[in-house]
C-alpha cells in the first residue's frame, strides 16, 4: 500500500539534506558575512559622518554602534540595491536628527550657544594631536556657518560619495532643493576657508 | 527648467567628485565651487583622519527574536517565582507552630451549650471562666498566660462576692447616719 508520504520518504538523502540545509543556515552565514563587510568597508565613513555632525567622539562611537545594530535588526527587510553605504548613512542621519529632536535643541543655534549646550569633548581625542585639535576647532567653526541641511548634504556627499538623488532621498527633499543646498554650502565654504581663512 | 537642473547637477558632481581633475576642463564657476569642496575635504581629513578605518563593533549582534525570547523567559520565570512565594507564604502561615489547636466546631457548639445551661447569673459566675476548658494550648508560655487570666477572673469573682456580703452592713450604717442627721437632738 502506497501512502502520500512515499515520495518524500523515497527522496535521496543528499538531496533532502541539501534542501533543508540551504535555507536558514546559509542565509544566516550570508548575513554575517555581509555585516562583516559593511563594518569593514563603511564603518569609518559612518563614524566620520556622525563625528562631523555631533562633534563628540564618544557620542559618534555610540551612534555608529547603534547604526549597525539597527541595520542588523532590520536585516530581514533589507533588499540589496547596490549601495549599502547609502543605506547605513540614511540610518545614521536619522539617528542624528532623532538625537537632536529628543534633546530639544533648535538647529538655528549660533556658535556660542551651541558650545555652551554641548561643548566639544577633548577627553576622548587622542593625545599628542594639537594639529588635529586645531583642525577640529576650525572645522567646527566652518560647519557652524552652514545651515543644518547644507551641512547634511555636504557631509553625505563627502563621506558617502552618494549621488545627489540618494542625498535628496535621505534628507527627504526634491532633487533641485538638495542641489541648491549643496551649491550654497560650497560657496560658503569657499568664502570661509579660501577667501578669508579662519 | 529641466536642462538647468541637469546642468547644475553635472556641475556639482564635477565640483564634488572624489577624483580631482587637474586637466583644466572645469569652467570658472565649477572651479570656484571645487575650491570650497577641496578646502572642506582637507579640513575634514585633518580633523578626523580615520575616515577609512574599519569600525569595530563592540558587542556581538544578536537577533531581536532571540532577545524577545529571552525577555519572555525572564518574565515567565519571575511570574512563577511570585506564584511560588505566595503559595509558600500561605502554607507557612497555615502551619505556623504555636498556633492554638482548637477543637472542631461541633464540639465547640456542645461546650457552649453546656456552659449556657450551667450559667447562673445570680451566683455571679462569668462565662469567660470556662474559656480554658475548651482551648488547649500546646505552647507552655501560652498555657501560663491562660492560667494567669483564669486567676485574675477568679479574684475578680471573689471580690464581687466579698463586696456583696458587706453590702447590707453598709446600707444599715447609712440608714443610721441619715436618722441621726434628721433627729433633733
Amino acid at each position: 500500500m502506497t501512502t502520500d508520504f512515499a515520495p518524500c520518504r523515497n527522496k535521496p538523502w543528499p538531496s533532502a539534506l541539501k534542501t533543508i540545509g540551504e535555507t536558514p543556515l546559509r542565509r544566516r552565514a550570508d548575513q554575517n558575512d555581509r555585516f562583516a563587510t559593511w563594518a569593514r568597508e563603511h564603518g569609518g565613513a559612518v563614524r566620520g559622518y556622525l563625528m562631523a555632525m555631533v562633534r563628540r567622539p564618544d557620542v559618534a562611537d555610540d551612534l555608529a554602534q547603534e547604526v549597525f545594530c539597527r541595520a542588523w535588526q532590520a536585516r530581514g527587510r533589507y533588499r540589496e540595491q547596490g549601495n549599502a553605504r547609502a543605506y547605513l548613512l540614511r540610518i545614521a542621519d536619522r539617528l542624528v536628527c532623532d538625537r537632536r529632536r529628543k534633546a530639544g535643541r533648535e538647529l538655528t543655534l549660533d556658535e556660542e550657544a551651541w558650545k555652551q549646550i554641548e561643548p566639544v569633548s577633548r577627553a576622548a581625542e587622542p593625545s599628542g594631536a594639537p594639529i588635529q585639535a586645531e583642525a577640529a576647532d576650525r572645522l567646527a567653526a566652518a560647519l557652524d556657518r552652514l545651515s543644518p541641511v547644507q551641512r547634511r548634504v555636504l557631509l553625505l556627499r563627502y563621506y558617502g560619495e552618494l549621488s545627489f538623488g540618494e542625498i535628496a532621498q535621505i534628507i527627504d527633499c526634491p532633487l533641485n532643493t538638495a542641489l541648491s543646498h549643496c551649491r550654497r554650502g560650497l560657496i560658503a565654504m569657499r568664502k570661509l576657508l579660501v577667501e578669508s581663512p579662519l | 527648467m529641466s536642462d538647468e537642473l541637469d546642468r547644475l547637477q553635472r556641475q556639482l558632481e564635477r565640483a564634488t567628485a572624489s577624483e580631482c581633475s587637474t586637466d583644466g576642463s572645469l569652467d570658472a564657476e565649477t572651479a570656484s565651487l571645487r575650491e570650497g569642496w577641496v578646502a572642506l575635504g582637507e579640513l575634514l581629513e585633518a580633523a578626523e583622519p580615520s575616515r577609512e578605518q574599519p569600525l569595530e563593533l563592540r558587542e556581538p549582534l544578536k537577533p531581536g527574536r532571540r532577545t524577545g525570547r529571552k525577555v519572555a523567559g525572564i518574565v515567565a520565570l519571575a511570574a512563577s517565582l511570585l506564584v511560588g512565594v505566595t503559595l509558600a507564604g500561605k502554607w507557612i502561615r497555615a502551619n505556623r507552630p504555636g498556633r492554638p489547636a482548637t477543637r472542631s466546631d461541633a464540639s465547640l457548639a456542645e461546650i457552649v451549650q453546656a456552659d449556657g445551661e450551667q450559667f447562673n447569673p445570680d451566683a455571679g459566675q462569668l462565662e469567660t471562666a470556662s474559656l480554658a476548658d475548651w482551648v488547649d494550648w500546646d505552647d507552655p508560655l501560652d498555657q501560663q498566660i491562660a492560667s494567669v487570666a483564669q486567676e485574675v477572673v477568679r479574684i475578680q469573682q471573689d471580690w464581687d462576692q466579698v463586696d456583696g456580703a458587706f453590702g447590707p452592713l453598709y446600707s444599715g450604717l447609712e440608714e443610721m447616719a441619715e436618722e441621726l442627721d434628721e433627729s433633733p437632738l
